[in-house]
C-alpha cells in the first residue's frame, strides 16, 4: 500500500480525464483480474469471477478527482480558470497546479500582494488566476481546455499520511488492495473504477445501469468530526476503523447490506464506526436507484481536510478497509438478499 | 365509503417511518391488505408492491403509488451529558422543532427535543433566532453519555410523537369505528399517509372496478428514490400519485390576494403540473370529467410547487402521471390537519376514474 498510493496520486485524472489514473489502474489489476473493459464513459471495470453460486457484487471507487480547467488566457500569460468538482476557495491561495503535460503554476487572485496578504475577503473564482511562469501569450505550456490538479506531495508521517488527492485514490488503493488478496470468493466481483463522481456520480450510473448489480458498495474517503471545536457532528474519527454510514446527504444506506459489513467487522474483529455522513455524498446514491433499485452501502476511510491540497488519513484505517472489504466480499451473503 | 377504520388511521399515521427506515409502516400496510391482493413482494429498496384483481381485467397496466416514509431526525452523535445531537432527513424547518415530543428509534423511545425556556433567555439571541438543525440536542433523559449510549446510537432515527385526533365538538371514537365522513383531524405524517390510507381504501374494496398494482414507495422525502427504482422495475403504462399536500389557507389568505397552494374542504386537489412534471392532459381532463358526472368537489393545486413520486416514476420511461392530493395543513411539522370528507372525496374520485381510464387514454394516443 505504502508504494501503491504514491503511484495512485501521481497519475492526474481531474473529473472527464481520467485516462492516465484509468490506465495506470489497468496495469496494477491486470495480473488479478480475469476480465477488464471500459465503457464509453471510460468507467474501468476490473471483474474476478466467482463459483456462480454468489451474488454479482459492484465496487465502486471513483479514480477521478477535483481540479481546475483554463478557461480563458489574458495577454500577460495569466490563466483564468474554471473549477472541476467542489473547490474550497481559502485553500486555492499559494496552492500549486500540475497540469498533464508536467506544466505546474501557481494560483492567485487580483488585487496584489496587498489583498492576497491582508486582504480579508475571498473573492468569487473568476477572480483568480494561475500564474505557469510564462512572461506573455507566446511562451505559454498550455491552452484553454487544458486541465489541471493541485500538486500533492505524498508525506509519510508514520502512523498517518498527507495524501492529496486521497479522495479518491486511498479508495482505489482499497479496492484494488482488496482483488489482489481476494481468494475463493463464491461472488461475481466487479470493481468499477468510476468516473465523473465529482461532478455528480455520472459514471458510477451509468456502471450500475450496466452491470444491474445484486448489491453495490461505493468505497470513498469521508471527513471526520473529531477536529478541534469540529462543527460537524459526525461520530467518525481518524484511526478509529473504517467508517460505514447509515446515510449520507443524499442517500440512505441500505440496512441489511450496512448490518452485513456490521457483522463481518464484528466476525474478524476489525475496528469500525457506524455514523451519519453530514456532508456530501458519493457513487452509492447514482447507484442505488438504476433499473429497478440496487442494495447499495457505502465503506469509508476517515480523512481530514477533505478537498484540500493536503489531505491526511490513518494507514490503520486504511489497512482495516482493505480487510473489511476483501472480508466481506469472501462472506456468505446469501443472507442480504438482492 | 371506506373499508378504514379510525384505529387503522390512528395506527398508519403515528407509526414513524423515516426515509430508509420505513418497515413498520410497510409490516402494518402488508398485514392489512394482505388478504385482499393476489400478490404481494418487497423490491431491493424495500418498496412494498401488491398486485390487485379488478372486476375485470384492465387492458393497460396501471400502477398507483404512495409514500411510506416521512421527514425525519437522524442522531448524528450523543455527547458527554448524554443529549442527542442531530441532522434532518428531509426537509424539517428547525422552527417547528423546539420543545416537542419525539420518538426515538424502532423501540420508541420518548425523547424531547431542549430549548432554552423564555424566562431567563428573553432578551437574548437563542430566543428570538431561529436555530439550526444542527444545533439542537434531544433529551432522552439520560443523565450521561454512557446511559445514553447504553439506549441509543447514531444513524437512529427521531420521529415527531403526535396522536391522531379528531378535532370540533367533543367525540370519542373507538379503534373499530369506521372513519367518519366529514370533521377535521390533527396528527403527523399525512404527508403521505393520507395517500396511503387512499391507496389501502381501493386495495380493501373486494370490488375494484380494474386490475391495479399498488406500490407503496420508501424514500420519497429525499428525492424520490424509491419511485425512481419502482418505475423501471415495474414499467408501467401510467403511474397515478397519491399525495397528502400542502395547504396553505391560512388567516387572511382569501383577503390578501395570496392565492393557496390548496383549500381545506375544497375536495382532492388536481395537479396540473408541479415542479417536477406535467400531468397528462387526457388524464387530467378524464378526472376532471368524472368528478362532474360523479358531483365530486375537486380543486386545482397551484402550480409549480413541489414534486412527487409522479416524477420519479416517469423519470426514465415518460409514462403518463397523473397526482391526487389530500390537503393537509402544516405537513413536515409535528402535527398537521386534514379534512375527511377531501380525503373521502379522494378515494371516491380515483376509484370511480379506474374503468374508463384505459380508453380515455388511448382516445388520445398521438398520431
Amino acid at each position: 500500500m505504502k508504494t501503491l498510493i504514491p503511484k495512485l496520486v501521481d497519475a492526474i485524472g481531474p473529473s472527464g480525464f481520467e485516462e492516465a489514473i484509468r490506465e495506470l489502474i489497468r496495469k496494477e489489476t491486470a495480473a488479478w483480474a480475469d476480465e477488464t473493459w471500459t465503457d464509453t464513459m471510460g468507467n474501468l471495470y476490473v471483474r474476478k469471477a466467482g463459483d456462480g453460486s454468489g451474488k454479482r457484487v459492484m465496487v465502486a471507487a471513483h479514480m477521478d478527482e477535483i481540479g481546475v480547467i483554463v478557461a480563458q488566457v489574458e495577454d500577460n500569460g495569466f490563466l483564468r480558470f474554471a473549477n472541476i468538482g467542489t473547490l474550497a476557495p481559502k485553500t486555492l491561495l499559494g496552492a500549486r497546479v500540475r497540469f498533464a503535460n508536467g506544466a505546474v503554476g501557481v494560483i492567485s487572485h487580483d488585487g496584489g500582494a496587498r489583498a492576497e496578504i491582508i486582504g480579508s475577503k475571498l473573492p468569487d473564482l473568476h477572480r483568480w488566476y494561475i500564474d505557469v511562469g510564462a512572461t506573455g501569450k507566446d511562451d505559454l505550456p498550455v491552452q484553454v481546455g487544458d486541465v489541471g490538479v493541485f500538486a500533492h506531495p505524498f508525506v509519510d508521517l508514520g502512523r498517518r499520511v498527507i495524501v492529496g488527492g486521497a479522495d479518491n485514490r486511498v479508495g482505489c488503493a482499497v479496492a484494488i488492495e482488496s482483488l489482489r488478496r481476494l481468494q475463493n470468493s463464491s461472488h461475481d466481483v466487479i470493481m468499477v473504477f468510476t468516473v465523473q463522481e465529482e461532478i455528480g456520480n455520472r459514471g458510477a450510473r451509468v456502471a450500475a445501469y450496466q452491470l444491474h448489480p445484486d448489491l453495490a458498495l461505493a468505497i470513498d474517503i469521508t471527513p471526520t468530526g473529531d477536529a478541534p471545536k469540529s462543527e460537524l457532528t459526525m461520530a467518525v474519527d481518524l484511526g478509529k476503523g473504517p467508517a460505514i454510514p447509515v446515510a449520507d446527504t443524499r442517500m440512505i444506506s441500505h440496512p441489511r447490506v450496512r448490518q452485513a459489513l456490521v457483522d463481518v467487522a464484528r466476525q474478524h474483529d476489525i475496528p469500525h464506526q457506524v455514523f451519519v455522513l453530514t456532508l456530501g455524498g458519493t457513487d452509492a446514491s447514482a447507484i442505488e436507484p438504476a433499473r429497478s433499485g440496487v442494495m447499495t452501502a457505502n465503506l469509508m476511510v476517515p480523512c481530514r481536510y477533505v478537498h484540500t491540497p493536503s489531505e491526511l488519513v490513518d494507514w490503520q484505517d486504511v489497512e482495516d478497509s482493505v480487510r473489511l472489504l476483501t472480508a466481506f466480499l469472501q462472506s456468505d451473503l446469501s443472507q442480504v438478499g438482492g | 365509503m371506506t373499508a378504514l377504520t379510525w384505529g387503522m388511521l390512528r395506527q398508519l399515521t403515528e407509526t414513524p417511518a423515516g426515509p430508509g427506515d420505513e418497515g413498520a409502516v410497510r409490516d402494518l400496510i402488508a398485514r392489512w391488505i394482505q388478504p385482499h391482493v393476489q400478490a404481494l413482494r418487497i423490491d431491493a429498496l424495500g418498496n412494498l408492491i401488491a398486485e390487485k384483481k379488478g372486476v375485470v381485467a384492465a387492458p393497460m397496466h396501471i400502477a398507483v403509488a404512495a409514500h411510506m416514509d416521512e421527514v425525519a431526525l437522524f442522531i448524528t452523535e450523543i455527547d458527554e451529558e448524554g443529549f442527542l445531537h442531530m441532522a434532518s432527513s428531509g426537509g424539517v424547518n428547525a422552527r417547528t422543532l423546539l420543545g416537542k415530543s419525539v420518538q426515538v428509534g424502532s423501540d420508541r423511545l420518548p425523547g424531547v427535543i431542549g430549548w432554552l425556556p423564555p424566562h431567563h433567555a428573553k432578551n437574548s439571541d437563542e430566543f428570538t433566532k431561529t436555530p439550526d438543525v444542527n444545533d439542537l440536542v434531544v433529551d432522552i433523559g439520560a443523565d450521561d453519555a454512557k446511559a445514553a449510549k447504553a439506549k441509543v446510537k447514531p444513524g437512529q432515527r427521531m420521529i415527531f410523537d403526535t396522536p391522531l385526533r379528531l378535532l370540533g365538538p367533543l367525540q370519542s371514537l373507538n379503534d373499530d369505528d369506521p372513519l367518519p365522513a366529514q370533521g377535521r383531524i390533527s396528527g403527523k405524517a399525512f404527508d403521505d399517509r393520507m395517500g396511503c390510507a387512499t391507496l389501502m381504501s381501493l386495495l380493501l374494496d373486494d370490488a375494484l372496478p380494474v386490475d391495479i398494482t399498488a406500490v407503496f414507495t420508501v424514500q420519497e422525502e429525499i428525492g424520490l428514490r424509491g419511485a425512481l427504482a419502482a418505475g423501471l422495475g415495474l414499467q408501467p403504462d401510467v403511474v397515478i400519485a397519491l399525495e397528502g399536500t400542502v395547504c396553505d389557507d391560512l388567516p387572511g389568505s382569501r383577503h390578501e390576494k395570496r392565492f393557496p397552494t390548496t383549500r381545506l374542504g375544497d375536495g382532492p386537489a388536481l395537479t396540473q403540473r408541479d415542479g417536477m412534471v406535467v400531468v397528462h392532459p387526457p388524464l387530467l381532463q378524464h378526472f376532471l370529467r368524472v368528478a362532474a358526472a360523479y358531483h365530486i368537489p375537486t380543486q386545482f393545486k397551484r402550480p409549480n410547487i413541489g414534486g412527487t413520486d409522479a416524477a420519479g416514476f416517469a423519470r426514465w420511461l415518460g409514462m403518463p402521471t397523473g397526482i391526487i392530493s389530500t390537503p393537509c395543513r402544516y405537513i413536515h411539522g409535528p402535527a398537521a390537519v386534514a379534512e375527511l370528507s377531501d380525503f373521502h372525496a379522494g378515494v371516491a374520485l380515483l376509484r370511480a376514474s379506474l374503468p374508463e381510464l384505459a380508453s380515455a387514454l388511448a382516445s388520445h394516443s398521438h398520431p
